[in-house]
Protein backbone atom coordinates (compact mmCIF):
# COMPACT_ATOMS: atom_id res chain seq x y z
CA UNK A 1 0.00 0.00 0.00
CA UNK A 2 3.10 2.55 0.96
CA UNK A 3 4.24 1.21 -2.15
CA UNK A 4 1.39 2.49 -3.82
CA UNK A 5 1.55 5.64 -2.30
CA UNK A 6 5.06 6.49 -3.32
CA UNK A 7 4.36 5.43 -7.09
CA UNK A 8 1.68 7.54 -7.11
CA UNK A 9 3.31 10.51 -5.62
CA UNK A 10 6.35 10.37 -7.71
CA UNK A 11 4.29 10.47 -11.07
CA UNK A 12 1.52 12.39 -9.65
CA UNK A 13 2.08 14.99 -12.78
CA UNK A 14 1.25 12.50 -15.39
CA UNK A 15 -1.05 9.74 -13.87
CA UNK A 16 -3.59 12.88 -13.24
CA UNK A 17 -2.74 14.27 -17.06
CA UNK A 18 -3.04 10.75 -18.82
CA UNK A 19 -5.75 9.75 -16.73
CA UNK A 20 -8.12 12.74 -17.36
CA UNK A 21 -7.02 12.44 -21.08
CA UNK A 22 -8.29 8.38 -21.19
CA UNK A 23 -11.50 9.05 -18.82
CA UNK A 24 -12.41 11.63 -21.17
CA UNK A 25 -12.44 9.20 -24.52
CA UNK A 26 -13.77 6.68 -22.50
CA UNK A 27 -17.03 9.03 -21.19
CA UNK A 28 -17.27 10.05 -25.28
CA UNK A 29 -17.38 6.11 -26.01
CA UNK A 30 -19.87 5.26 -23.70
CA UNK A 31 -22.02 8.25 -24.33
CA UNK A 32 -24.09 6.52 -27.09
CA UNK A 33 -24.79 3.76 -24.83
CA UNK A 34 -25.77 5.75 -21.77
CA UNK A 35 -27.87 8.98 -23.26
CA UNK A 36 -29.87 7.61 -25.96
CA UNK A 37 -29.50 9.97 -28.93
CA UNK A 38 -31.58 11.31 -31.87
CA UNK A 39 -31.52 10.78 -34.96
CA UNK A 40 -30.23 13.82 -36.06
CA UNK A 41 -27.59 14.32 -33.85
CA UNK A 42 -26.60 10.34 -34.74
CA UNK A 43 -25.70 11.66 -38.19
CA UNK A 44 -22.89 13.91 -36.89
CA UNK A 45 -21.64 11.58 -33.85
CA UNK A 46 -19.15 9.15 -33.85
CA UNK A 47 -17.25 7.31 -31.18
CA UNK A 48 -12.91 7.25 -31.02
CA UNK A 49 -13.02 3.43 -31.68
CA UNK A 50 -14.95 4.13 -35.16
CA UNK A 51 -12.26 7.07 -35.53
CA UNK A 52 -9.47 4.13 -35.39
CA UNK A 53 -11.70 1.73 -37.07
CA UNK A 54 -11.64 4.41 -39.70
CA UNK A 55 -8.26 5.23 -39.71
CA UNK A 56 -7.21 1.61 -40.12
CA UNK A 57 -9.63 1.21 -42.93
CA UNK A 58 -7.78 4.22 -44.84
CA UNK A 59 -4.71 2.88 -43.57
CA UNK A 60 -5.28 -0.17 -45.10
CA UNK A 61 -6.52 1.34 -48.58
CA UNK A 62 -3.31 2.95 -48.78
CA UNK A 63 -5.85 6.28 -48.91
CA UNK A 64 -3.95 7.93 -45.49
CA UNK A 65 -0.49 7.50 -47.23
CA UNK A 66 -1.24 9.47 -50.35
CA UNK A 67 -2.68 12.14 -48.65
CA UNK A 68 -0.37 12.14 -46.25
CA UNK A 69 2.68 11.99 -48.43
CA UNK A 70 0.98 15.54 -50.34
CA UNK A 71 0.74 16.81 -47.16
CA UNK A 72 3.98 16.49 -46.11
CA UNK A 73 5.53 17.77 -49.34
CA UNK A 74 3.75 20.83 -49.27
CA UNK A 75 4.38 21.33 -45.42
CA UNK A 76 8.13 20.45 -45.78
CA UNK A 77 8.69 23.03 -48.97
CA UNK A 78 6.81 25.74 -47.48
CA UNK A 79 8.82 25.17 -44.36
CA UNK A 80 12.06 25.12 -46.35
CA UNK A 81 11.13 28.37 -47.77
CA UNK A 82 10.25 29.91 -44.95
CA UNK A 83 14.26 29.07 -43.23
CA UNK A 84 15.70 30.24 -46.51
CA UNK A 85 14.16 33.20 -46.67
CA UNK A 86 13.07 34.24 -43.04
CA UNK A 87 16.60 33.59 -41.30
CA UNK A 88 18.79 35.86 -43.67
CA UNK A 89 16.65 38.82 -43.89
CA UNK A 90 15.65 38.33 -39.83
CA UNK A 91 19.61 38.13 -39.22
CA UNK A 92 20.03 41.24 -41.93
CA UNK A 93 17.41 43.46 -40.66
CA UNK A 94 18.56 43.11 -36.96
CA UNK A 95 21.98 44.23 -38.08
CA UNK A 96 21.23 46.63 -40.63
CA UNK A 97 19.47 50.17 -39.10
CA UNK A 98 18.37 51.33 -42.42
CA UNK A 99 16.65 47.88 -43.88
CA UNK A 100 15.27 47.49 -41.01
CA UNK A 101 13.47 50.84 -40.80
CA UNK A 102 12.40 49.83 -44.61
CA UNK A 103 11.22 46.34 -43.49
CA UNK A 104 9.36 46.84 -40.63
CA UNK A 105 6.37 48.08 -41.68
CA UNK A 106 5.77 45.18 -43.75
CA UNK A 107 6.10 43.16 -41.15
CA UNK A 108 3.85 44.27 -38.99
CA UNK A 109 1.25 44.63 -40.91
CA UNK A 110 1.85 41.08 -42.43
CA UNK A 111 2.47 39.32 -38.58
CA UNK A 112 -1.01 41.03 -37.29
CA UNK A 113 -3.24 39.93 -40.18
CA UNK A 114 -3.63 36.41 -40.86
CA UNK A 115 -1.70 35.62 -43.85
CA UNK A 116 -4.89 32.94 -45.00
CA UNK A 117 -6.57 35.82 -46.74
CA UNK A 118 -4.22 35.70 -49.55
CA UNK A 119 -5.45 31.88 -50.13
CA UNK A 120 -7.97 32.76 -52.76
CA UNK A 121 -5.26 34.94 -54.21
CA UNK A 122 -2.53 32.55 -54.02
CA UNK A 123 -5.06 29.99 -56.05
CA UNK A 124 -5.56 32.24 -58.57
CA UNK A 125 -2.08 32.82 -59.28
CA UNK A 126 -0.35 29.80 -58.71
CA UNK A 127 -3.41 27.33 -59.53
CA UNK A 128 -5.11 24.74 -57.16
CA UNK A 129 -1.78 22.78 -57.23
CA UNK A 130 0.97 22.15 -55.33
CA UNK A 131 2.13 25.70 -55.21
CA UNK A 132 -0.30 27.37 -54.09
CA UNK A 133 -0.48 25.85 -50.79
CA UNK A 134 3.73 25.98 -50.91
CA UNK A 135 3.27 29.61 -51.02
CA UNK A 136 0.12 30.01 -48.52
CA UNK A 137 2.60 27.56 -45.83
CA UNK A 138 5.68 30.14 -46.96
CA UNK A 139 3.78 33.43 -46.18
CA UNK A 140 2.00 31.69 -42.98
CA UNK A 141 5.86 30.80 -41.72
CA UNK A 142 8.16 32.98 -42.73
CA UNK A 143 6.76 35.93 -40.48
CA UNK A 144 7.43 33.97 -37.02
CA UNK A 145 11.27 33.16 -38.06
CA UNK A 146 12.00 36.57 -38.87
CA UNK A 147 10.30 38.32 -36.43
CA UNK A 148 12.24 35.88 -34.15
CA UNK A 149 15.76 35.80 -35.45
CA UNK A 150 15.22 39.82 -35.35
CA UNK A 151 14.85 39.47 -31.82
CA UNK A 152 17.35 37.31 -31.42
CA UNK A 153 20.07 39.64 -33.21
CA UNK A 154 18.94 42.89 -31.53
CA UNK A 155 19.35 41.29 -28.27
CA UNK A 156 22.89 40.73 -28.59
CA UNK A 157 25.04 41.83 -26.66
CA UNK A 158 26.90 44.78 -27.33
CA UNK A 159 29.70 44.36 -25.16
CA UNK A 160 30.30 41.14 -26.97
CA UNK A 161 30.32 42.57 -30.33
CA UNK A 162 32.67 45.35 -29.28
CA UNK A 163 35.30 42.78 -27.69
CA UNK A 164 35.60 41.09 -31.13
CA UNK A 165 35.44 44.14 -33.01
CA UNK A 166 38.06 45.42 -31.05
CA UNK A 167 39.83 42.67 -32.12
CA UNK A 168 39.99 43.08 -35.52
CA UNK A 169 36.79 41.12 -36.90
CA UNK A 170 34.70 42.08 -39.36
CA UNK A 171 31.11 42.17 -39.92
CA UNK A 172 30.54 38.78 -41.07
CA UNK A 173 33.04 36.94 -38.29
CA UNK A 174 31.20 39.32 -35.56
CA UNK A 175 27.87 37.58 -37.25
CA UNK A 176 29.69 33.98 -36.97
CA UNK A 177 30.74 34.38 -33.55
CA UNK A 178 28.24 36.24 -31.87
CA UNK A 179 25.57 36.68 -33.20
CA UNK A 180 24.15 33.87 -34.61
CA UNK A 181 25.15 31.91 -31.44
CA UNK A 182 22.99 34.18 -29.42
CA UNK A 183 20.26 34.15 -32.08
CA UNK A 184 19.54 30.66 -32.05
CA UNK A 185 17.57 29.77 -29.15
CA UNK A 186 14.90 32.92 -30.44
CA UNK A 187 15.57 31.30 -34.10
CA UNK A 188 14.34 27.84 -32.41
CA UNK A 189 11.17 29.16 -30.92
CA UNK A 190 10.39 30.59 -33.77
CA UNK A 191 10.81 27.92 -35.92
CA UNK A 192 8.08 26.36 -33.21
CA UNK A 193 5.68 29.08 -34.03
CA UNK A 194 6.26 28.21 -37.69
CA UNK A 195 5.47 24.82 -37.81
CA UNK A 196 2.15 25.74 -36.24
CA UNK A 197 1.46 28.11 -38.89
CA UNK A 198 2.72 25.76 -41.70
CA UNK A 199 0.43 23.09 -40.33
CA UNK A 200 -2.37 25.68 -40.21
CA UNK A 201 -1.32 26.60 -43.66
CA UNK A 202 -1.64 23.05 -45.05
CA UNK A 203 -4.87 22.33 -43.36
CA UNK A 204 -6.77 25.50 -44.89
CA UNK A 205 -4.81 25.25 -48.16
CA UNK A 206 -6.18 21.66 -48.64
CA UNK A 207 -9.49 22.69 -47.63
CA UNK A 208 -10.40 25.17 -50.80
CA UNK A 209 -9.29 23.99 -54.49
CA UNK A 210 -7.21 20.77 -53.65
CA UNK A 211 -7.48 16.82 -54.87
CA UNK A 212 -5.32 15.61 -52.75
CA UNK A 213 -3.80 16.13 -48.88
CA UNK A 214 -4.97 15.40 -45.57
CA UNK A 215 -7.14 18.38 -45.32
CA UNK A 216 -8.79 17.82 -48.83
CA UNK A 217 -9.77 14.27 -47.24
CA UNK A 218 -10.86 16.08 -44.31
CA UNK A 219 -13.22 18.61 -45.93
CA UNK A 220 -14.64 15.87 -48.51
CA UNK A 221 -15.49 13.72 -45.61
CA UNK A 222 -16.91 16.48 -43.46
CA UNK A 223 -19.49 17.14 -46.56
CA UNK A 224 -19.75 13.28 -47.13
CA UNK A 225 -21.23 13.19 -43.44
CA UNK A 226 -18.32 10.54 -42.95
CA UNK A 227 -17.86 12.09 -39.71
CA UNK A 228 -15.15 8.83 -37.93
CA UNK A 229 -12.90 10.33 -41.00
CA UNK A 230 -12.84 13.86 -40.27
CA UNK A 231 -11.99 12.59 -36.54
CA UNK A 232 -9.09 10.50 -37.94
CA UNK A 233 -7.85 12.96 -39.99
CA UNK A 234 -7.69 15.47 -37.17
CA UNK A 235 -6.16 12.94 -34.72
CA UNK A 236 -3.21 12.53 -37.07
CA UNK A 237 -2.86 16.74 -37.36
CA UNK A 238 -2.76 16.85 -33.76
CA UNK A 239 -0.56 13.46 -33.71
CA UNK A 240 1.81 15.48 -36.38
CA UNK A 241 1.95 18.71 -34.36
CA UNK A 242 2.00 17.22 -30.55
CA UNK A 243 5.34 15.48 -32.12
CA UNK A 244 6.90 18.36 -33.99
CA UNK A 245 5.83 21.17 -31.22
CA UNK A 246 7.43 18.63 -28.69
CA UNK A 247 10.68 17.89 -30.58
CA UNK A 248 11.48 21.35 -31.44
CA UNK A 249 11.03 22.03 -27.26
CA UNK A 250 13.36 19.46 -26.49
CA UNK A 251 15.84 20.96 -29.46
CA UNK A 252 15.11 24.43 -27.45
CA UNK A 253 15.87 22.94 -23.92
CA UNK A 254 18.92 21.93 -25.79
CA UNK A 255 20.07 24.40 -26.80
CA UNK A 256 19.21 26.92 -24.41
CA UNK A 257 20.59 25.17 -21.59
CA UNK A 258 24.43 27.43 -22.02
CA UNK A 259 22.85 30.45 -21.15
CA UNK A 260 21.19 32.04 -18.07
CA UNK A 261 18.33 33.73 -18.78
CA UNK A 262 14.93 32.08 -20.84
CA UNK A 263 14.67 33.13 -24.24
CA UNK A 264 11.39 34.86 -24.94
CA UNK A 265 9.12 32.08 -25.95
CA UNK A 266 5.62 31.53 -26.48
CA UNK B 1 -6.40 25.98 -12.35
CA UNK B 2 -3.38 27.94 -11.80
CA UNK B 3 -3.76 27.98 -7.98
CA UNK B 4 -5.06 24.22 -7.61
CA UNK B 5 -2.07 22.25 -8.60
CA UNK B 6 -3.99 19.16 -9.07
CA UNK B 7 -6.13 20.73 -10.94
CA UNK B 8 -3.34 22.19 -13.48
CA UNK B 9 -2.13 18.51 -13.52
CA UNK B 10 -4.83 16.85 -14.94
CA UNK B 11 -6.07 19.65 -17.37
CA UNK B 12 -2.89 20.59 -18.43
CA UNK B 13 -2.03 17.73 -21.06
CA UNK B 14 -5.25 18.08 -22.45
CA UNK B 15 -5.16 21.50 -22.88
CA UNK B 16 -1.94 21.71 -24.43
CA UNK B 17 -3.09 18.81 -26.96
CA UNK B 18 -5.79 20.59 -28.26
CA UNK B 19 -3.99 24.25 -28.16
CA UNK B 20 -1.13 22.73 -30.21
CA UNK B 21 -3.03 20.81 -33.02
CA UNK B 22 -4.82 22.89 -35.78
CA UNK B 23 -8.49 23.04 -34.86
CA UNK B 24 -9.11 24.51 -37.68
CA UNK B 25 -9.08 21.30 -39.12
CA UNK B 26 -12.42 20.74 -37.52
CA UNK B 27 -13.80 23.94 -39.47
CA UNK B 28 -16.05 21.93 -42.00
CA UNK B 29 -17.14 19.36 -39.31
CA UNK B 30 -18.55 22.38 -37.43
CA UNK B 31 -19.91 23.88 -40.22
CA UNK B 32 -22.05 20.66 -41.32
CA UNK B 33 -22.92 20.31 -38.07
CA UNK B 34 -24.21 24.37 -37.10
CA UNK B 35 -25.03 25.26 -40.30
CA UNK B 36 -23.76 28.27 -42.79
CA UNK B 37 -25.25 30.82 -40.41
CA UNK B 38 -23.38 32.97 -37.49
CA UNK B 39 -23.55 30.57 -35.16
CA UNK B 40 -20.62 28.05 -36.88
CA UNK B 41 -18.41 30.78 -37.25
CA UNK B 42 -18.56 32.00 -33.78
CA UNK B 43 -18.23 28.38 -32.24
CA UNK B 44 -14.89 27.84 -34.64
CA UNK B 45 -14.13 31.37 -33.34
CA UNK B 46 -14.49 30.60 -29.54
CA UNK B 47 -12.79 27.04 -30.59
CA UNK B 48 -9.45 28.78 -31.64
CA UNK B 49 -9.43 31.69 -29.58
CA UNK B 50 -10.15 30.21 -26.13
CA UNK B 51 -7.19 28.17 -25.15
CA UNK B 52 -5.00 31.76 -25.23
CA UNK B 53 -6.82 32.61 -22.26
CA UNK B 54 -6.76 29.49 -20.61
CA UNK B 55 -2.83 29.19 -21.19
CA UNK B 56 -2.02 32.92 -20.56
CA UNK B 57 -4.47 33.11 -17.38
CA UNK B 58 -2.67 29.84 -16.32
CA UNK B 59 1.20 31.12 -16.74
CA UNK B 60 -0.22 34.84 -15.08
CA UNK B 61 -1.88 32.52 -11.73
CA UNK B 62 1.29 31.00 -11.24
CA UNK B 63 3.73 33.50 -11.37
CA UNK B 64 1.71 35.57 -8.98
CA UNK B 65 4.31 36.37 -5.98
CA UNK B 66 4.43 34.08 -3.25
CA UNK B 67 5.13 37.26 -1.14
CA UNK B 68 2.41 38.69 -1.92
CA UNK B 69 0.16 36.01 -1.24
CA UNK B 70 1.46 35.65 2.39
CA UNK B 71 0.70 39.03 2.82
CA UNK B 72 -2.73 39.09 2.51
CA UNK B 73 -2.92 35.57 4.55
CA UNK B 74 -1.05 37.55 7.39
CA UNK B 75 -3.30 40.00 7.87
CA UNK B 76 -6.34 37.34 7.68
CA UNK B 77 -7.27 37.83 4.11
CA UNK B 78 -9.73 34.69 2.84
CA UNK B 79 -9.59 32.59 -0.43
CA UNK B 80 -11.84 35.37 -1.76
CA UNK B 81 -9.30 38.62 -1.04
CA UNK B 82 -6.54 36.48 -2.20
CA UNK B 83 -8.24 36.04 -5.57
CA UNK B 84 -9.57 39.84 -5.47
CA UNK B 85 -6.34 41.47 -4.46
CA UNK B 86 -3.84 39.53 -5.19
CA UNK B 87 -3.77 36.83 -8.08
CA UNK B 88 -6.32 38.69 -10.52
CA UNK B 89 -4.16 42.37 -10.59
CA UNK B 90 -1.51 40.27 -11.26
CA UNK B 91 -2.41 37.90 -13.56
CA UNK B 92 -4.24 41.04 -15.92
CA UNK B 93 -0.99 41.72 -18.20
CA UNK B 94 -0.91 38.19 -18.80
CA UNK B 95 -4.76 38.00 -20.10
CA UNK B 96 -4.61 40.54 -21.70
CA UNK B 97 -1.56 39.29 -23.66
CA UNK B 98 -3.44 36.42 -24.01
CA UNK B 99 -6.40 38.09 -25.76
CA UNK B 100 -4.05 39.58 -28.47
CA UNK B 101 -2.54 36.28 -29.31
CA UNK B 102 -6.58 35.09 -29.22
CA UNK B 103 -7.73 38.09 -31.55
CA UNK B 104 -5.23 36.75 -33.87
CA UNK B 105 -6.31 33.21 -34.22
CA UNK B 106 -10.11 34.17 -33.96
CA UNK B 107 -9.19 36.40 -37.03
CA UNK B 108 -8.10 33.02 -38.69
CA UNK B 109 -11.30 31.23 -37.41
CA UNK B 110 -13.08 33.97 -39.28
CA UNK B 111 -11.73 33.71 -42.49
CA UNK B 112 -11.61 30.17 -42.90
CA UNK B 113 -15.19 29.79 -41.97
CA UNK B 114 -16.15 32.46 -44.34
CA UNK B 115 -14.04 31.10 -47.05
CA UNK B 116 -15.67 27.57 -46.60
CA UNK B 117 -19.61 28.42 -46.15
CA UNK B 118 -21.01 31.65 -46.36
CA UNK B 119 -22.71 34.31 -47.82
CA UNK B 120 -21.73 37.25 -45.95
CA UNK B 121 -18.63 38.87 -44.37
CA UNK B 122 -15.11 40.01 -45.30
CA UNK B 123 -13.68 36.60 -46.09
CA UNK B 124 -16.45 35.62 -48.02
CA UNK B 125 -16.30 38.90 -50.19
CA UNK B 126 -12.74 38.15 -50.88
CA UNK B 127 -12.72 35.11 -51.85
CA UNK B 128 -15.96 35.75 -53.85
CA UNK B 129 -13.78 38.45 -55.90
CA UNK B 130 -11.04 36.20 -56.42
CA UNK B 131 -13.60 33.96 -57.86
CA UNK B 132 -15.05 36.15 -60.10
CA UNK B 133 -11.33 37.61 -60.94
CA UNK B 134 -12.25 41.29 -59.92
CA UNK B 135 -8.80 41.60 -58.45
CA UNK B 136 -9.10 44.99 -57.63
CA UNK B 137 -11.94 44.31 -55.30
CA UNK B 138 -10.59 41.93 -53.81
CA UNK B 139 -7.50 43.63 -52.74
CA UNK B 140 -9.31 46.26 -51.34
CA UNK B 141 -11.18 43.80 -49.33
CA UNK B 142 -7.61 42.53 -48.46
CA UNK B 143 -6.42 45.68 -46.99
CA UNK B 144 -9.19 46.18 -45.19
CA UNK B 145 -8.77 43.31 -43.09
CA UNK B 146 -5.42 43.70 -42.58
CA UNK B 147 -6.00 47.95 -41.69
CA UNK B 148 -8.57 45.95 -39.42
CA UNK B 149 -6.17 43.02 -38.18
CA UNK B 150 -3.36 46.47 -37.30
CA UNK B 151 -5.43 48.57 -35.46
CA UNK B 152 -6.90 45.79 -33.60
CA UNK B 153 -3.37 44.51 -32.49
CA UNK B 154 -2.16 47.78 -31.60
CA UNK B 155 -5.60 48.91 -29.38
CA UNK B 156 -4.84 45.54 -27.71
CA UNK B 157 -1.60 46.85 -27.07
CA UNK B 158 -2.36 50.16 -25.40
CA UNK B 159 -5.48 48.41 -23.81
CA UNK B 160 -2.67 46.65 -22.17
CA UNK B 161 -0.43 49.77 -20.68
CA UNK B 162 -3.83 51.56 -19.62
CA UNK B 163 -5.15 48.77 -18.06
CA UNK B 164 -2.06 47.00 -16.64
CA UNK B 165 0.34 49.86 -16.31
CA UNK B 166 1.88 48.28 -13.07
CA UNK B 167 3.23 45.48 -15.53
CA UNK B 168 4.55 46.71 -18.88
CA UNK B 169 7.16 44.49 -19.09
CA UNK B 170 5.48 41.11 -19.65
CA UNK B 171 5.28 40.63 -23.17
CA UNK B 172 4.36 37.36 -24.87
CA UNK B 173 3.95 36.87 -28.82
Amino acid sequence: MKRLANFYSEREQSILGGGFILLLIVLWELMPHVVPLSKGFSLFFTTPWKVVEAGYQLFVENKIQEHFYVSSIEFLAGLGLAIIVGLPLGLLTGRSRNLDAMVDPFVTVFNATPRLIFLPLFILWFGIGIWSKIMIVFIGAVFPLLINTYEGVKNVDRVLVNVVRSFGANEWQIMKIVVLPNSVPYIVAGLRLAIGRAILGVVVGEFFGASKGLGFMIATAATNYKVDVVFAGVAIFMGLSLILTMAVKKIESNLSRWRPEQAKTF
Amino acid sequence: MGWRRKAGYTLDPFFTALYASPLVALAPLIIVVFGVGLFAKSVLVFALSVFPFIFNTFAGVRSTDRLLINVVRSFGGGEKDLYLKVIFPSTLPYIIAGARIALGRGLVGIIVGEFYAASEGIGYAISRFGDTYRLPEMFAAIFLLMIAAVALTEGMRKLETVLAPWKTTQETR
